[in-house]
């Protein structure tokens, strides 16, 4: 075969159908007619060691998703975080923390921070037998108000303590109690908190009494506790 | 039909001649010449614009005071312009050429309307142009991997829509029953790729989705145009050229099953390991985790039908072109994977993040695999579409040598230097300058810079010998019996 032959015949696929001879093809088309036919594919089986590592790959994959999904969460973003123990109830703050959030809001116009309150209108509530002393008294003042004069470590004072329960400023049990067990521990005073349950039961009986009690009323159920501190005389 | 029994090995090149599917074969190849040939030449203008490109910025990580008088040049523009200009203009380009001619005879159906192609891809490299004109002159947008400006992006893709018909159609117009491994994937990606860039785009372009569900869009979108759009025309590429060159059958049916199956199941999952200790649901980083990990298995099955399918043939492979680049892409596939999904771990994360490391990694997957496919592809198809040989095997040469080495090196050394940045970076107590471990760097990059060089060399041999079989019309080597090898002359022309 020439080389001319085969330049000019070249590049022109339709001449080449045209005259389709063995021996013209393969001079045209060299790079056509050497080709290896068209691929096909074989049919070995898969190895059968392959498969188990697979299935050991799906599993460590199984095992490392659920140890890091963290409950599909859309707010974690540490893969380590313990959930478990995010999830548990978070302690408690303690009544009397509440209660000081609560004097610093309501009470502590009239109270003062220094719990000592104002001569002649706001009784104190430091070293006060009226806040150490029965539980309840206190309470009920707490949900109903006072008026009147009372008598507080030997001064007489004469003002107008709200309501606060139902009828008043409606706070809940919680947060009386929370108030009640903070001025019974701040200031040096020191008797036991009055626990939510107590003051929801308080609540409960006294809460629609409607007037504020007087300091008579109060001292006849609740008689005044001797004190040992300030000895003063009571009524 | 056949002239030839079909049991006698091929030992000369014309024994094992269907008569008539070649002649189907030469008419495919006709019908796709000037369209490929657009496409091929595209892509080769852009690979050199985008080596130039990267050049520019691998400098300015040794040298900041280099082609620092103008914002024209600054690093965040000619990076992300070299980019674009390989991911898009070389990539899809190449793409566009060797897998639509590979689809169109697996299917055994010539391309209709041959001109319409190239009006759609005229429009894809005009978009890109603009695009990256827009990109250098500051109208880049903030997004990784989607940085081509609002104004150019439809335009994208429209013509990709286009093209893609066009591989869709041979398909759907195909002879014969069987549809090929390479058929799947190539079917698989002409449609995964629009989803995800449309996707893509209203998601953070157009109409941005809140907050971090934007940053988990666009590094799904940027893995996934690796993987489900770069990575399955590889293969597909691979998985027709190795049987194709050796005469032989792919190894195992059942093993092109599943890593098929495994790679379109898996791969979609993967990209969000790009923020792994960010503020995103840590299931979501999971999954995308596990997904990276169980990428082994695609990875591994490719591995061992490709292996298998070349076992005992190590002088051909090596002495052609084509096999040379493929083998070289395809080992690298497996081990860039396998890399890969070591990396998606989050101990090793840890240290590999926001380093060096990555950005090897990326080059690692991208040149080593897939371009060095797509060169082994154009190697194997441009002498069926110019009925010509390559002029000259020493440039062939040149161009696997410089491209082989050079991105072993840059992968390599980017990838050191990125583990001691990362462990330093890390490591607050020993180094606390941070400016200090930035400097450590500055050998690293020289010699990457120095791949880089090497990188261009290859590629202006491949250009070189490309434009010189294009334009010598035919009046060399007309001498030549059978195909440009690599291997001595002699041997050569014997096989």
């Amino acid at each position: 075969m020439s080389d001319e032959q085969k330049s000019t015949n070249k590049g022109n696929p339709s001449l080449e159908k045209a005259n389709m001879q063995d021996t013209d093809m393969q001079d045209i088309h060299a790079q056509l007619m050497r080709e290896k036919e068209e691929p096909h594919e074989g049919f070995s089986p898969i190895p059968i060691f392959l498969l188990f590592a697979f299935a050991a790959l799906c599993f460590w994959g199984g095992v490392y998703f659920a140890e890091y999904s963290q409950e599909f969460r859309w707010d974690v973003y540490d893969p380590e975080a313990d959930l478990a123990s995010a999830a548990a109830p978070r302690p408690e703050k303690p009544l009397a923390e509440i209660g000081a959030k609560i004097y610093r809001a309501q009470c502590i116009a009239c109270h003062q921070a220094s719990g000592l309150g104002a001569p002649g209108a706001f009784p104190p509530l430091v070293a006060s037998q009226w806040v150490l002393g029965s539980e309840e008294r206190l309470a009920r003042i707490l949900i109903n108000g006072l008026k009147g004069p009372v008598l507080v470590n030997g001064m007489t004072y004469n003002g107008n303590m709200p309501a606060f329960g139902p009828e008043g400023l409606n706070l809940k049990p919680k947060q009386i109690a929370a108030v009640l067990s903070y001025i019974r521990q701040e200031w040096g005073n020191d008797a036991p908190e009055v626990s939510v349950e107590a003051m929801g039961a308080y609540i409960d009986d006294y809460g629609a009494r409607g007037p504020q009690w007087t300091a008579e009323e109060l001292l006849a159920e609740f008689p005044m506790e001797p004190t040992v501190k300030f000895d003063a005389p009571i009524q | 039909m056949s002239q030839a029994p079909k049991n006698v090995a091929p030992t000369t090149p014309y024994s094992s001649a269907d008569a008539s599917i070649r002649a189907e074969l030469s008419e495919i190849d006709a019908s796709l010449r000037v369209s490929s040939l657009f496409f091929i030449t595209s892509a080769i203008f852009w690979l050199m614009a985008g080596t130039i490109l990267a050049l520019i910025a691998a400098i300015k990580l040794h040298e900041p005071s280099f082609a620092a008088g103008s914002e024209l040049t600054t690093f965040g523009r000619i990076r992300s312009a070299h980019m674009n200009a390989m991911a898009l203009g070389f990539g899809n380009n190449m793409i566009f050429a060797v897998c639509t001619w590979i689809m169109a005879r697996l299917c055994r159906t010539p391309i209709r309307h041959g001109g319409l192609l190239l009006i759609a891809g005229s429009f894809w490299n005009l978009g890109l142009t603009v695009g990256i004109a827009g990109i250098i002159k500051g109208d880049i947008t903030s997004v990784e991997w989607l940085e081509i400006p609002k104004y150019a992006t439809p335009l994208l893709a429209i013509s990709y829509v286009l093209i893609g018909v066009w591989g869709i159609m041979a398909f759907r117009f195909r002879k014969g029953e069987h549809v090929y491994v390479s058929q799947w994937y190539f079917l698989g990606a002409l449609f995964w790729f629009p989803w995800l860039y449309i996707v893509a785009q209203v998601m953070i372009i157009w109409a941005p989705a809140q907050g971090v569900v934007q940053s988990v869009t666009n590094w799904w979108f940027a893995h996934n145009y690796l993987g489900l759009w770069l990575t399955p025309m590889a293969l597909g590429t691979a998985y027709y050229l190795i049987p194709k060159v050796l005469g032989r059958p792919i190894y195992s049916y059942y093993l092109s099953v599943l890593g098929f199956w495994s790679l379109a199941i898996f791969y979609n999952w993967a990209g969000v390991h790009h923020l792994i200790g960010g503020p995103v649901p840590v299931w979501l980083l999971s999954a995308g985790i596990v997904a990276s990990v169980m990428m082994v298995i695609p990875v591994i099955v490719v591995a061992i039908n490709h292996h298998m399918t070349l076992i005992g043939s190590r002088l051909n492979w090596w002495k052609s072109p084509t096999l040379r680049f493929v083998v070289f892409g395809a080992v690298n596939y497996t081990l860039v994977s396998i890399i890969g999904s070591t990396m998606a771990l989050r101990t090793v994360n840890m240290t590999t993040h926001f380093t060096h490391f990555t950005v090897g990694h990326a080059h690692h997957g991208v040149y080593a695999f897939f371009a060095m496919i797509m060169f082994g592809g154009v190697y194997y198809m441009m002498p069926r579409v110019l009925n010509r040989e390559w002029p000259s095997a020493s440039l062939i040469r040149v161009h696997f040598w410089m491209c082989a080495l050079g991105i072993l090196l840059m992968v390599f050394a980017l990838q050191i230097c990125g583990w001691i940045q990362g462990t330093q970076m890390n490591d607050a107590i020993n180094y606390p300058d941070f400016l200090q471990i930035v400097k450590s760097t500055r050998p690293y990059m020289i010699i990457r810079s120095i791949s880089g060089v090497m990188l261009m060399v290859g590629h202006l041999a491949f250009g070189l010998n490309f434009f010189w079989m294009l334009f010598s019309a035919g009046a060399h080597r007309v001498q030549q019996e059978g195909p440009t090898l690599l291997i001595s002359k002699k041997e050569g022309s014997k096989t």
